[in-house]
């Protein structure tokens, strides 16, 4: 327990890098919204591989071969010039979209990051398990343990789309915000989570 | 390419701040849930009130204006399916791709399920229900 971060210093970390996302991206921070994008972006190639592409399908797929072709900020910088009347008062224009391979670097480097801190806290090793005591004795390490996390991630899945968001889009971004949505999903997600962590372990 | 620059350097650092603070642990989780251990809580909550201000001047830069946003129709319910989830797997989408890095490669089934409930809600979605801005693309 001792060897994970102090809470000031995870507080902090935790809040220069939402900004950062905010400033170096031009969204709010969101794990959940980046995950639907790239699922999203899984079902549109899945129309898209028809045999032959309508003229609006060629269309899209233009206009995203131009985004693709141009960065962010020439995009951010031409659309600013067309319509925003901010760009004029000079004012920060912070709004942008994010491509997909953006959205996969970005899932990678969560990856990697594993990588780094699990190195710094001194356990690296792989195992096929969540390396926690209290989840092996509460569902042992069997097929019961991952039918478990299958069912939960479903769960996971459907809620945090059907939420639209996550800890991180809705917690952190969204009570920043301060988000009313943001407060229901956050205090309805904490109440759930507590009372069937004290049920799991009243029925242990 | 600068794009894709800052989505790895942010990707990167939160994955290690994530287990550095003990996010991706389900011990850890599991004690904040039982309200044994308050550190996540403190961690969290000072982050938010931390957050409000950097915002608040993020606003005065870009002109914007505070908003308190809409209540989505899947606010709540989709917070208690997630908050079920969470509290049994430990993993929200992000934790479960950072556990996978950690070595904790049980968190592969989880996110696979994460994955596999996005996309069939997403479908259950725009087949029947359409509600209006179901998707959090740009929360």
């Amino acid at each position: 327990m001792e060897h994970y971060l102090p809470f000031w210093a995870g507080a902090v970390a935790l809040a220069v890098l939402t900004a950062a996302h905010k400033i170096l991206t031009g969204r709010n921070l969101g794990v959940a919204g980046r995950v639907s994008a790239v699922v999203d972006a899984l079902r549109g190639k899945a129309v898209e591989a028809a045999p032959e592409m309508s003229e609006g399908a060629l269309m899209a797929a233009l206009l995203a071969a131009t985004r693709d072709a141009f960065s962010d900020e020439e995009i951010a910088a031409a659309e600013a010039r067309a319509e925003s009347p901010a760009a004029s008062s000079g004012k920060l224009r912070l709004s942008r979209t994010i491509s997909t391979s953006s959205h996969l670097i970005f899932l990678v480097g969560l990856v990697v990051g594993g990588v780094v801190g699990a190195i710094v806290l001194g356990d690296a090793t792989p195992s096929l398990s969540m390396k926690s005591e209290a989840f092996t004795a509460l569902f042992s390490d069997g097929p019961l343990a991952f039918m478990v996390l299958f069912a939960g991630g479903i769960l996971v899945g459907i809620g945090t789309r059907m939420a639209a968001g996550c800890p991180t889009g809705h917690a952190l971004s969204g009570l920043g915000r301060l988000q009313v949505g943001s407060l229901v999903s956050t205090m309805a997600f904490f109440a759930i989570a507590l009372g069937t962590s004290f049920l799991l372990e009243a029925l242990r | 390419m600068k794009a894709a620059l800052s989505s790895l350097f942010l990707g990167v650092s939160l994955g290690v701040v994530f287990s550095l603070g003990g996010f991706t642990s389900w011990d850890e989780l599991h004690k904040m849930f039982l309200l044994e251990d308050f550190r996540l809580y403190a961690t969290f909550m000072s982050a938010v009130v931390l957050l409000v201000g950097i915002f608040a001047v993020l606003r005065k830069r870009t002109g914007e204006t505070w908003d308190p946003g809409v209540v989505h129709k899947g606010a709540v319910m989709g917070g208690l399916l997630f908050g079920l989830g969470w509290c049994v797997t430990g993993s929200c989408p992000a934790l479960a791709l950072v556990q996978i890095g950690e070595g904790k490669l049980a968190a592969v089934v989880t996110f696979a399920g994460i994955v596999l409930g996005n996309f069939v809600f997403a479908m259950v979605h725009d087949r029947w229900l359409r509600w209006p801005r179901a998707s959090c693309v740009d929360d």
